[in-house]
């Protein structure tokens, strides 16, 4: 694959998940458990109180109607990315996407947001100068290896998954009840809880030794795609799919050039 | 703000009732998977979005627990069970519920909203 490559399949999956997530804004807009909840008027004391815009700003870009603009805005600057890459509609595609995020008082999807972020910025980072087009990719890939293998790291430092009990609880927490079947299932297997947390934390580590055996690239790449889609299986974490998979390209670029 | 799923934690439970002589109802965030879900999943999204608003009382609660009104995870968790109340039950004109923390071996009552009652416009 080639750097340029790289830059382009990066932009056009991330360009997916802001489409994505531009769509489902505009439906959730229409949705009364949204238009009746997530009001100025609900948000208004945090957002005029912690953000450092004047109350009359704060209050015409988190207006209730404003949202579904900054969505629909979100999906035409998509648009016109997924058509040609450059460094403006990157950059206001991140600026557009922050703005929705701290509507929601942070994220609204949790780690897909904030990779959502990052690749964005590791693109900005590309195309700002020619001879930097590495150091976003280089940038992006790290990120990414990092989330991995610090995800196996925390849990590595948990009695919880350490003693093969986390797992069967996460699942059991899950809004799916086909998901808390399986939690059942899990019940008095001791043996199997053990070997599954076990397997998760060591696969997760491994992300860390990908640029010393790159060759494991692949099958790296093939268990990550698996482990994504079982997430959204038992957690219905689509935008995590996509996000993680933006992600990707520039880490292969990296594990193959670097 | 990156989440690994390390720490089990506490788990909330949402119990609600519609009238004072009703008794406390659990609330179920149970949702149906979607056939399209992998592409689009607004409704369960807003869903867990939703859920997270219960965590996130519960971390203002327990930094300043007397003004919890000014709270806008307050004020959003109980629009949300008002709105979903009425959805459900159209003659709903009020609402308490109350966030119910479970641990291994008891549940325990964490929070107790006062009744909230439908605007008048």
């Amino acid at each position: 694959m080639s750097l340029q490559a790289a830059i382009t399949l990066t932009a056009g999956l991330i360009g997916i998940v802001l489409f994505i997530g531009s769509f489902e804004f505009l439906l959730i807009a229409r949705n009364k458990l949204f238009s009746q909840v997530w009001t100025f008027e609900n948000l208004n004391s945090e957002l005029t109180t912690q953000l450092p815009f004047p109350k009359w700003l704060t209050r015409i870009i988190f207006s209730d109607r404003n949202f579904q603009f900054l969505a629909a805005l979100q999906m035409c600057f998509t648009i016109i990315m997924l058509y040609k890459v450059s460094l403006w509609i990157v950059v206001a595609l991140l600026f557009v996407h922050l703005l929705i995020c701290i509507r929601f008082r942070g994220t609204f999807n949790g780690g897909s947001d904030m990779m959502t972020v990052v690749v964005l910025t590791g693109l900005i980072i590309s195309l700002i100068n020619p001879n930097w087009q590495k150091a976003g990719i280089i940038y992006i890939c790290v990120h990414a290896l990092f989330s991995y293998f610090k995800a196996g790291w925390v849990k590595l430092k948990s009695a919880d998954w350490r003693q093969g009990v986390a797992l069967k609880s996460f699942l059991s927490r899950s809004s799916f009840a086909m998901t808390k079947k399986v939690s059942h299932h899990l019940d008095n297997r001791k043996t199997l809880n053990l070997i599954l947390c076990w397997f998760v934390i060591i696969v997760e580590l491994l992300a860390a030794l990908l640029p010393v055996f790159p060759k494991l690239k692949i099958a790296y790449l093939i268990g990550a795609v698996t482990f994504h889609l079982i997430v959204y299986f038992a957690f219905g974490l689509n935008r995590f799919f996509w996000a993680w998979l933006a992600s990707w390209p520039a880490t292969f670029y990296c594990l193959a050039n670097i | 703000m990156w989440s690994f799923f390390d720490q089990i934690g506490d788990q909330f439970e949402i119990k609600f009732k519609l009238s004072e002589n009703m008794t406390w109802q659990k609330y179920s965030w149970e949702r149906e998977p979607s056939a399209v879900g992998i592409l689009f999943n607004p409704d369960h999204n807003l869903n867990l979005a939703h859920y997270n608003l219960v965590e996130h009382l519960v971390a203002d609660l327990q930094t300043d627990p007397d003004h919890f009104e000014n709270f806008s995870s307050y004020k959003l968790l109980s629009s949300f069970l008002f709105e979903d109340a009425s959805l459900r039950w159209p003659n709903t004109l009020k609402i308490q519920f109350k966030i119910v923390v479970s641990k291994a071996t008891e549940k325990i009552d964490f929070f107790t909203s006062p009744w909230i009652e439908v605007k008048k416009s």
